[in-house]
């Protein structure tokens, strides 16, 4: 049980860094960005090739990481961004476009076969008599420090605060004369950055494949969703909640644990619907 | 200061505007009546740019600004204050002021100031998170901040509409300040309210402008509005 738990909040700590920055996009530019899990999947494929090159697990995440600002930069930029405004459907076919491309890119790169990435550390600590490994303590203080650090920058920063304000009200923020594009530029590249270091950390738990970027957008989506789409310490709980949700599940049922993930979004947005209409 | 000279406006392919023209000079207040849907709120995006027009043109100072975006408009001076009273509810009152003095260039503490002076009774309330403000506060907030910085032209959607007798004194005492400061194009459908602060008054009837009175005698007496509505 204990060591569900434990697995939960691993998952549920992943969920977060990868959901926050789909969960920005959507809350602020209401863009639903397939295209955030090509980032999740090509960092990850950029980590396992850099790696054996520098030998140090955190030095080949920074380099993948900033090997990847570019690439979400120019998404930004050149799909999301001109689609600003327009219909939702426009902006979900072209980030899904985009994730295909890459997926198939990583199949022509790397091939199809899963590919396994060792844990940096094997060290486990005993925690309520339980083996837990010291590394995914590690993911998930990491996930708990990333939500301080980006309450501090929501609260404290005008970057933050044009976001937030945004959020609520963004022909407000227009309105005012403040060029909100830019801050979302900044926040869209931080949220690929999160989504990055997420699918890295937790490659060694899992293994790599082309798809892992389908799989985990739609787990974005989901945390979106049942966190109250824009709002982000509601993400932060969601992630922590449906992690829990697929440990508990996998105990039972392993095959269906992420499904229960769909299953749980679709009946918040059911209560959710009754509450507007009452 | 504003032309608009016979502008159509689409939704899709609805057209929501027909050869609309409409006059502002520097100091005045334009007040647009007309029932609901008659393309009000429609007119007042198009000047701020939020939505484009097809044809005609629009110039400000002489300037075409048909083709400039909303946040450089906001820039120069222009600045909407849309109909649904929406402040940043998930900052507070000084954080909104925050951003307005941010977008202006201004320092906070004379933003703070200012808005103090026109509206005393934010002083309890800056800390609060603007979301749990009442319907005039709120309203009289979007004012203040689209003040902050000296605009040219304000264009306010309907900031009475919704609020209790009492606080619409208020939100008149604030016009009425404002009047001859800055130019305004004002949605409104209080007449009385229209009949004691305006310079000119365009009724607008689904999509067509039906009627402008151009002078202030005119526009004072209510009578003469009510007819047009
Ligand atoms: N986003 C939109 N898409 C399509 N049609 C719209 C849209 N917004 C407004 N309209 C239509 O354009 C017309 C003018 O609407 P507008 O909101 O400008 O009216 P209004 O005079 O401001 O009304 P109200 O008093 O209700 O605020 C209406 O027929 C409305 O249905
Ligand atoms: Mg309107």
């Amino acid at each position: 049980m204990i060591e569900s738990i434990m697995f939960g909040l691993t998952i549920g700590a992943i969920l977060y860094l990868v959901s926050i920055g789909f969960a920005i996009t959507f809350g602020t530019m209401r863009i639903i960005n397939f295209a955030h899990g090509s980032i999740y999947a090509l960092s990850v494929y950029l980590f396992m090739m850099v790696l054996p090159y520098v030998q140090n697990f955190v030095l080949a995440l920074v380099i993948s990481v900033v090997l990847i600002i570019p690439l979400s930069y120019l998404i930004e930029r050149y799909i999301i961004r001109p689609l600003y405004g327009d219909a939702v459907h426009y902006a979900l076919v072209a980030t899904y476009g985009v994730l295909f491309a890459t997926t198939d890119l990583i199949k022509w790169i790397w091939g199809t076969n899963p590919k396994l990435i060792s844990v940096p550390t094997k060290v486990t600590l005993q925690i309520f008599d339980v083996d837990f490994p010291l590394y995914r303590l590690i993911i998930i203080i990491v996930a708990i420090a990333v939500f301080f650090a980006l309450n501090l920058f929501f609260r404290k920063t005008i970057a933050g605060k044009v976001i937030v304000a945004a959020l609520d009200d963004s022909t407000g923020v227009r309105c005012l004369g403040i060029d909100q594009y830019r801050y979302f530029s900044l926040v869209f590249i931080i949220g690929s950055v999160l989504a990055a270091v997420g699918g890295i950390i937790y490659s060694p738990i899992v293994s790599a494949e082309p798809y892992m970027g389908f799989k985990f957008v739609l787990l974005a989506f989901a945390v979106t969703i049942v966190g109250g789409m824009g709002n982000l310490t509601g993400a932060f709980y969601s992630a922590f909640g449906l992690g829990m949700v697929i440990a508990m599940t996998a105990r039972v049922w392993p095959r269906l644990s992420e499904m229960m993930v769909f299953v749980v979004m679709a009946a918040v947005l059911l209560i959710r619907k009754e509450k507007d209409f009452s | 200061m504003l032309s608009v000279d016979s502008v159509d406006v689409f939704y899709g392919h609805a057209q929501a505007l027909h050869n609309i023209s409409l006059e502002l000079k520097q100091g005045e207040f334009a007040f647009m009546v007309g029932r609901n849907g008659a393309g009000k709120t429609t007119l007042l995006k198009t000047i701020c740019s939020l939505l484009s027009c097809k044809n005609g043109s629009i110039t400000f100072e002489n300037k075409d600004i048909q083709k400039l975006r909303t946040e450089l408009l906001a820039q120069q001076g222009i600045r909407y204050i849309a109909q649904d009273k929406k402040v940043f509810s998930g900052l507070t009152v000084k954080e909104n002021l925050q951003l307005a003095s941010f977008a202006a260039k201004v320092s906070l503490t004379e933003t703070i100031d200012m808005a103090l002076e026109i509206y005393p009774e934010f002083k309890d309330l800056l800390n609060q998170k603007a979301g749990m403000l009442s319907g005039g506060q709120k309203e009289i907030l979007l004012i203040v901040r689209a003040l902050i910085g000296k605009p040219k032209l304000l264009l306010i959607d309907e900031p009475t509409e919704g609020l209790a007798s009492i606080v619409i004194k208020d939100v008149f005492r604030l016009l009425k300040m404002m009047k001859g400061e800055v130019s305004a194009i004002i949605v409104e459908q209080n007449l009385k309210l229209v009949s004691q602060l305006a310079d000119r008054v365009y009724t607008l009837r689904e999509g067509h402008m039906v009627k402008e009175i151009s002078n202030t005698k005119e526009c004072a007496i209510m009578e003469e509005l009510e007819a047009y509505l």
